[in-house]
């Protein structure tokens, strides 16, 4: 638990594994809210908020009741049952006790319930950070360093790709092309410089 | 709706992902090469058949408030037992799928078609349509895949991921032999365009086809608009030249009467 | 016993669900963000857990 852990986990999550360019996960809210910059944060401030709690509740889960009783097997049925229900109570906790959150990133929240970045993350968590022999603090703590990292590169391609949609809006598109072909192509470019990223760790 | 139809729905009138963009995320990660594709497609039709049926089966005994949870359940009970098949029979498949294996719960796909069609429909419908559905899901991925490995590698091979029906990895189909009836020791694969089995390449691949369909979309409106204006031109005349003969008619008749 | 375990663990896992489902539909919308929420519609996502579509 040190903080080169941390750092290493941030930079390769958010910038040269990124959760959006590079590893897929996610285009759903990538080519559908991020219209408006101001939704853009919301949105990835909820994702960020949710993914946090996520992977830590089903890290806890996959090693300390799964892992034991020899049932990994229904690890997937498992992860998406509680991710889904964590949503709802986090809504309904936010709802009940902050109008002020509700209003910045509540309302996004019933967006990301089955969104595929949660869910692939604690995938990732167990077949990347798990072993049988890790302490389980240890591991705890690198799968929320992840998340973060991962939260974070979701954000900051998202209010990116916000900001490229709205000059994208005013210029001459073919016809053809005009609405998800460009901003696909748009996406690729940005991966391709995502990729240049490659040799920093 | 025949059972035809409903079959052949999901091909390219109602396709999953040229037409309704469902299920980008596997449609962009695991198209790097045509057998990732074809392997992904098959197991989605699977699950997508089976939990169609299931759900077709169990419509009248679930309550609506727990819909959810329930065909949650029963979608991530199918996956599971793709994922256990896989890793079964098809290893080097189930590496190179990694997380988006168990990632097929949330496919947009699977819990639409469970949503819109199973909880209403009897079980025969719902089996062709998860079938049809999965695929032109199938369809779709194989199209962008080949697309991928075609122009990456310069040609299609079988036999990495999906070890049947051969004991060493083939080509399906390749560009050498031609290149090579004029020269010698030519490989193509030197000279791929290596971008398109990165990701990079499956976001501009998967914009090139979407703006040949949006293109051919566009040229079918323009030619129905067309016919259209030439339709109500022709009404316009034909209209007109009824009032002349009728006014015609009238003045032979004014004529007449004097 | 082996089979009985990840049952209820299942089992156990969709009650907490239903829960929270419940929970949270029960629980109203504050009434000044009523107006936001229809703001934030979803163009291209088609989850059906989705609770703005209904």
């Amino acid at each position: 638990m040190s903080f080169t852990v941390f750092a290493t986990a941030i930079i390769s999550a958010m910038l040269i594994n990124n959760v959006i360019l590079m590893q897929f996960l996610g285009i759903c809210p990538f080519l559908g809210v991020s219209k408006k910059s101001s939704s853009a944060v919301g949105m990835s401030a909820a994702v960020l908020f949710v993914m946090v709690i996520a992977s830590a509740v089903t890290y806890t889960i996959y090693d300390l009741v799964l892992y034991p009783f020899d049932i990994p097997y229904i690890s997937t049925i498992a992860f998406i049952l509680v991710i889904a229900s964590l949503v709802q109570f986090v809504e309904m906790v936010i709802k009940k006790f902050s109008k002020p959150l509700y209003k910045s990133l509540g309302i996004y929240l019933p967006l990301i319930t089955t969104n595929c970045a949660i869910l692939g993350v604690s995938e990732g968590n167990i077949t990347g950070i798990w072993t049988e022999t890790m302490p389980y603090w240890e591991g705890l703590f690198t799968a929320v360093s992840v998340s973060v990292g991962t939260g974070l590169g979701f954000g900051l391609i998202i209010f990116a790709f916000s900001s490229i949609r709205e000059k994208l809006d005013g210029s001459n598109v073919p016809a053809s092309w005009k609405g998800v072909p460009i901003s696909l192509v748009v996406a690729g470019i940005m991966s391709l410089a995502f990729l240049g990223l490659a040799g920093i760790i | 709706m025949s059972k035809k139809e409903n079959f052949l729905k999901g091909f390219l009138k109602e396709n999953p992902i040229f037409v309704f963009l469902l299920g980008m995320c596997p449609a962009l990660a695991v198209t790097a090469t045509f057998e990732t594709s074809l392997g992904m497609g098959l197991l989605v039709v699977f699950v997508l058949t089976g939990s169609n049926i299931v759900v077709s089966l169990v419509k009248g005994f679930i309550p609506d408030q727990v819909r959810t949870p329930a065909y949650i359940v029963i979608i991530a009970t199918f996956v599971t037992v793709v994922k256990m098949l896989t890793f079964a029979y098809a290893i080097e498949l189930y590496d190179a799928l990694g997380v988006f294996l168990p990632l097929i719960v949330v496919n947009c796909l699977i819990l639409g078609r469970a949503e819109a069609f199973a909880s209403k429909n009897n079980v025969l419908d719902s089996t062709i349509d998860g079938i049809g559905m999965g695929l032109g899901f199938t369809f779709a991925l194989v199209v962008i895949g080949v697309f991928r490995e075609f122009l990456a590698t310069g040609g299609i091979q079988w036999g990495v991921y999906l070890p049947f029906f051969v004991d060493a990895p083939i080509h399906l189909f390749t560009l050498d032999w031609i290149i090579n009836l004029f020269t010698d020791g030519f490989i193509i694969a030197d000279y791929g365009l290596a971008v398109f089995s990165l990701p990079p390449g499956a976001f501009i691949a998967l914009g090139i086809i979407l703006a040949g369909f949006q293109f051919k979309k566009s040229r079918q409106i323009k030619r129905e608009l067309e016919e259209k204006k030439k339709l109500i031109a022709e009404r316009k005349r034909q209209a007109l030249e009824k009032k002349k003969e009728k006014a015609l008619a009238a003045a032979k008749l004014a004529k007449a009467g004097e | 016993m082996g089979v009985l375990i990840p049952i209820l663990v299942i089992g156990g896992l969709v009650i907490v669900y239903i829960l929270s489902y419940a929970l949270n539909k029960n629980t109203p919308i504050p009434e000044e963000c009523l107006e936001i929420v229809d703001s934030t519609k979803c163009e291209s996502c088609h989850s059906f857990t989705c609770t703005y579509k209904k």
